[in-house]
């Protein structure tokens, strides 16, 4: 079975990006545009309403590695959360316990990703554990 | 020189035109102008990146055309307005099925998911298997559906079940595809289980299977109209054929088959009752040994096309026959929901458009009912 490269693949996620064909609540790009490798990303996840997480941004970094999408990429938390999967002292996404990770299919995409976070803040569990103060970063 | 950016916000969208070594500050202001929401409560975020007031826009290599996310701050004042926002968002994509997914509120220029627009993407560049000359009716419109031969070469193409399967595993998509099938809407939750388990995805993507299912469907439903219902088509005469398929209609039993000619107590006698049908003539009494006098009988295909068609349709009305508020009661509470509260007319804007919000909305909204 033929599979789309994986630059191919990121160049497709880069327009989408650009262009802000995606949802609304993320939003991702390259950290620097000069870079061929396209391997050093930038993310955003706007917080779901309803939650603690309301109306704050927070930024990721996101690391595609040469064998993205075969492999997930690795993702870090640059804004401070409390929530479970993420690394409480590095921002870390724990690909062990976030089950987008750890269950990662070559389908999917950074944007699939960020908002799976999403969604995983405002599951009944998370939505409401106190949140560092905003702006704060690992 | 100056570049033209998209402003998104919920479901509203600027377009702004700013030189780009104007700072991120002053560009907020060109925005205020336009969108009403001060400079001081703007957060603009572009490719992942949150745009610093001091920074030119220049320097985050924003291009003509490109989209820049607008989120009003949580900061003071503006706090409530900015909930109040995201509440009516909310209420704006009210339907029942999305409610449990995040509002992802669609960027789209309708305000609405279309995912058809992600035809256009690059990543169909090279796709194979557009509409072949063969496709193309006689008169060069595109009057035959792809054939099943086509269909199945499609179905084998590994970009193909990659994009099927990219599809099911988004659920913005499987929202769609429940909002716009009334069947699955009815199902509730079910249907997003039943569109996201691994099986159905099988189903879905597996060449075998949905080649056995297209024979069988080919088979169940021969007034299809296309070259493959004729060819399944039976034959005068040809009694197997004819009575499997009349059987798969009325779910009866295989071992009526030898006797669906002959039996007057069979469960078939209604339909080939002398008088009532038009193909009495050629099943009435004779028996199987009718072949014989069939080259004189005057046979319409056309007669059993509709024969069948029709039972098909009972079958439709049956599953359908539940009072229209219960059938409708989702699509309902969402209409009054949006203020539309004569109920006979929302009934009868929802019967026409089949169980579609979006498509009885355009006939209330159109005066058509």
């Amino acid at each position: 079975m033929s599979k789309v490269p994986r630059n191919f693949r990121l160049l497709e996620e880069l327009e989408k990006g650009e262009k802000g064909l995606g949802p609304e609540s993320c939003s991702y790009g390259l950290a620097d545009s000069d870079d061929i490798t396209m391997t050093n990303w930038n993310g955003t996840i706007l917080g779901p309403p309803h939650s603690n997480h309301e109306n704050r941004i927070y930024s990721v970094s996101i690391e595609c590695g040469p064998n993205y999408p075969d492999e997930p990429p690795k993702i870090k938390f640059v804004s401070k959360v409390n929530v479970p999967c993420v690394d409480s002292t590095t921002g870390e996404v724990k690909s062990s316990v976030f089950h987008t990770l750890r269950d990662w299919k070559r389908a999917y995409t950074m944007e699939t990703l960020l908002l799976d976070l999403r969604k995983e803040m405002a599951t009944p569990a998370n939505k409401k554990l106190p949140q560092p103060k905003e702006g704060a970063t690992f | 020189m100056s570049i033209t950016v998209q402003v998104k916000c919920g479901q509203s969208k600027w377009e702004v035109s700013v030189n780009p070594e104007k700072t991120v500050a002053e560009f907020k202001d060109e925005i205020a102008k336009v969108s009403e929401i001060p400079a001081a409560n703007q957060r603009l975020i572009y490719s992942g990146k949150i745009l610093k007031d001091d920074q030119n826009v220049e320097s985050y290599k924003i291009q003509d055309g490109h989209a820049i996310h607008l989120v009003k701050s949580g900061g003071g004042g503006g706090n409530t307005a900015a909930k109040a926002s995201t509440s009516s968002q909310e209420s704006n994509t009210a339907a029942p099925g999305s409610a449990t997914v995040p509002s992802n509120i669609a960027s789209g220029q309708t305000g609405g998911f279309n995912p058809l627009s992600d035809l256009t993407s690059a990543r169909y560049a090279g796709f194979t298997n557009l509409p072949s000359a063969d496709m193309f009716g006689p008169d060069g419109g595109l009057t035959n559906m792809p054939n099943q031969d086509d269909m199945l070469g499609m179905l084998e193409n590994p970009i193909f079940q990659s994009q099927m399967n990219e599809m099911l595993s988004n659920p913005q998509m499987v929202d769609f595809m429940i909002q716009s099938n009334p069947q699955l809407q009815a199902m509730g939750p079910q249907a997003r289980q039943l569109l996201q388990s691994p099986f159905f995805r099988q189903m879905l993507t597996n060449p075998q299977m949905l080649r056995q299912s297209m024979q069988f469907s080919s088979m169940m439903n021969p007034s299809g109209g296309n070259d493959a219902a004729a060819a399944s088509f039976p034959a005068p005469g040809d009694s197997t054929t004819e009575a499997s398929s009349t059987e798969a209609n009325t779910d009866a039993n295989a071992n009526t088959n030898a006797n669906a000619n002959t039996n007057a107590a069979n469960p078939f006698a209604a339909m080939f009752n002398p008088g009532s049908n038009p193909l009495a003539s050629m099943f009435g009494n004779q028996g199987v040994g009718a072949a014989d006098n069939q080259q004189n009988q005057p046979f319409d295909p056309s007669m059993l096309a509709s024969l069948l068609g029709g039972g098909a349709a009972q079958q439709r009305a049956e599953q359908d026959n539940r009072p229209p508020e219960e059938r409708y009661e989702q699509q309902l509470r969402q209409l009054n929901d949006m203020g539309f509260f004569d109920f006979e007319k929302n009934v009868a804007a929802l019967r026409r458009s089949g169980g579609s919000v979006q498509g009885a909305l355009d006939s209330l909204l159109n005066g058509d009912v």
